[in-house]
């Protein structure tokens, strides 16, 4: 197991190079470079000129990587190209609305997911199966935007049942219990969203590896033993399913990630995702490449979390 | 060669395979959908009435924001008096290009890389599946949002960048495949004939591999056709006045058009979801009919 641990841990060093290695030559690509914002029609060519030696622009591309990469270490992420201020300091103020976002609706396609993918299984070929087959494909294939639009338009704009917009209204002056209760109104919506495809595939994995899993020998045991179906299914059969749907645990984080652009622009959601689109609108490619490093770097932790929690889970995993 | 590709599509029709996908009803009606919207797509100019650029007027007041009833057309006009039909059909085209294109890309390059990986092993091995990894961890929304924006957003660089970002799973899958085909008798065969490398990939591993990479490029078609709406949708996709699905939704994303003007976004969205959702069902009929290994 510790040999498991660490293997995957060294595995992890080369991948995390290769992220900063595309980052920074995608950020390379930027016309101007980290200067965009710095330059006006009336800058002169030898001011320009001190202000690329300053940061070091002028060297090698080696160096400039080394030179980005430690300030990177030390956790300067370079100045946004639109409004000059730090780039780690916005990421950080809008993580949480993100991270709450995407924790809910990773708890919630889990949740709702597991179930439906294990009685799709043990109702295999039955009608049931069928539409909640036909639900999944439904899932994987709307347009995240349209969903959310279709929401407002329903359940904001006739119905009235939630807010249209934003994480919890200024004017609200209560506090405790009410509170939680008016932020949750504006969580419900942008949270569905946000899980709809993933509660799609984590029930379709769900399902094929129940079905995989009720094949097995030990469940054929089981069932000549004459335990009830119950018991075979709950007792036996879904610990074991459940194994390999770790696995989309990680897979999940940067599909939850990606949809942030989206679910947050449609509602509003003053999380990373907003943050980003503001910065498409202002080209702040800053901005942008310290979100994507961001995020891909959370995403390789999530990943390795997944795999070491696989390994506690399923000791047949060696290396 | 001619003679060769015409047999093989004369027995593709009497296979087992293409017996079952018949039968698979999903999967025939999502054909039957993206056919009619492939043949609006290529008679676009011949369906439409109005230009989809250019606004409706009577007299010097121009039709905008008009219902279908009101303005005459069949979907009524948008914020700037223009023919949303019109708009629809030609928005197709730029989905179902964008989409067949950047998967063309995709496919080519995960099938070398894959290639290469599975058949060669050792040091290029490790190098493609370490850059499969890295790649992976960027969500590729992300990826290919900061791309295009640095780049001049336009309808070619959204389908190279798209095919460019979209390349690892046929890789991985390609890669796998060859690890299992490889040690086959008939390549062993191939090799001890002499064959060299090039010929054993391409003429003995790839054709023998071919139905699961088909079926993942379908699968990538409608993921590669909804990440155009969601880029054109951002804003960071292909840009306006060229008309996309995405954009279309963009445009309309404000409460008064919500609430007031649907049919300036319900179709739009629609359309997207039906082309995904058709597409969805051809890959998964082709993999049922034609990729036996993955059948449940």
């Amino acid at each position: 197991m510790g040999k498991y641990i660490r293997k995957r841990l060294l595995q992890a060093i080369p991948v995390v190079f290769g992220i900063t290695i595309l980052t920074f030559f995608i950020m390379k690509l930027a016309p101007g470079g980290p200067l965009t914002g710095m330059i006006s029609p009336r800058t002169s060519s030898e001011s320009l000129q001190r202000a690329r030696e300053a940061l070091g622009l002028n060297k090698p591309i080696i160096v400039q990587y080394g030179n980005w990469l430690k300030e990177l270490v030390q956790g300067n992420f370079g100045y946004s190209t639109y409004n000059g201020q730090e780039v780690l300091a916005q990421i950080l103020e809008r993580l949480p609305a993100t991270l709450l976002l995407t924790v809910t609706a990773f708890v919630f396609s889990f949740v709702v997911g597991i179930p439906l993918g294990v009685y799709s299984a043990t109702h295999k070929y039955s009608r049931s199966d069928y539409g909640l087959t036909i639900f999944s494909f439904i899932g994987i294939s709307v347009p995240s935007f349209f969903f959310g639009m279709g929401l407002i338009y329903v359940f904001a704009l006739k119905l009235k049942w939630f807010p249209t917009s934003g994480f919890g209204s200024s004017n609200f002056r209560g506090e405790g219990l009410a509170l939680f209760l008016h932020k949750l109104r504006y969580l419900v919506m942008p949270a569905l969203v946000m899980s709809l495809s993933n509660i799609a595939t984590v029930m379709r994995f769900a399902r094929s590896s129940m079905i995989e899993t009720l094949n097995q020998d030990y469940v054929r045991t089981a069932r000549a033993k004459g335990l009830s179906e119950k018991a075979v299914i709950y007792k036996h059969a879904l610990k074991n399913s459940m194994i390999p749907v770790i696995t989309i645990f990680g897979q999940s984080i940067p599909n939850l990630f990606g949809g942030a652009y989206i679910t947050e622009k449609v509602f509003g959601w003053p999380g990373m995702g907003l943050l980003g689109v503001e910065a498409i609108a202002n080209r702040d490619y800053q901005i942008l490449m310290g979100l994507t490093l961001f995020t891909a770097v959370l995403v390789l932790l999530g990943n390795l979390l997944a795999d070491i929690m696989y390994s506690f889970v399923d000791p047949r995993i060696r290396y | 060669m001619e003679t060769k590709t015409y047999k093989k599509r004369q027995n593709l029709f009497k296979t087992d395979g293409w017996k079952r996908f018949k039968k698979n009803k999903l999967a025939l009606i999502g054909a039957v959908v993206i056919l009619v919207m492939v043949l609006a797509a290529v008679f676009a100019p011949v369906i439409v009435r109005n230009d989809p650029y250019v606004s409706l007027k009577e007299g010097s007041t121009v039709l905008k924001d008009l219902t279908p009833a009101e303005s005459g057309t069949i979907l009524g006009t948008d914020n700037l008096g223009r023919d949303e039909f019109s708009r629809l059909i030609y928005a197709a085209r730029v989905s179902m290009s964008v989409g067949l294109v950047a998967v063309g890309i995709s496919t080519v390059i995960g099938v070398l890389l894959g290639a290469i990986s599975g058949y060669f092993g050792g040091v290029a091995d490790i190098i493609i599946m370490r850059c499969v990894d890295v790649v992976n961890c960027f969500p590729v929304l992300f990826l290919i949002i900061i791309i295009a924006t640095i780049l001049k957003p336009s309808i070619y660089n959204v389908m190279i960048i798209i095919g460019l970002c979209n390349w690892t799973g046929t890789a991985r899958l390609v890669r796998g495949e060859i690890l299992r085909v490889r040690e086959m008798e008939y390549v062993q065969a191939a090799v001890s004939l002499g064959a060299n490398d090039f010929r054993i990939i391409f003429s003995h591993v790839i054709p023998n591999v071919m139905a699961p990479i088909i079926v993942e490029a379908t699968m990538q078609m409608a993921r590669a056709i909804l990440t155009e709406a969601s880029l054109s949708y951002l804003g960071c996709g292909v840009q306006l006045p060229t008309a996309s699905w995405g954009n279309m939704l963009m445009e309309a994303n404000n409460l008064a058009t919500l609430t007031k003007r649907p049919w300036q976004w319900v179709p739009a969205g629609a359309c997207i979801f039906l082309a995904v959702l058709s597409i969805n069902f051809i890959g998964d009929g082709l993999r049922d009919a034609f990729d036996a290994k993955q059948k449940k």
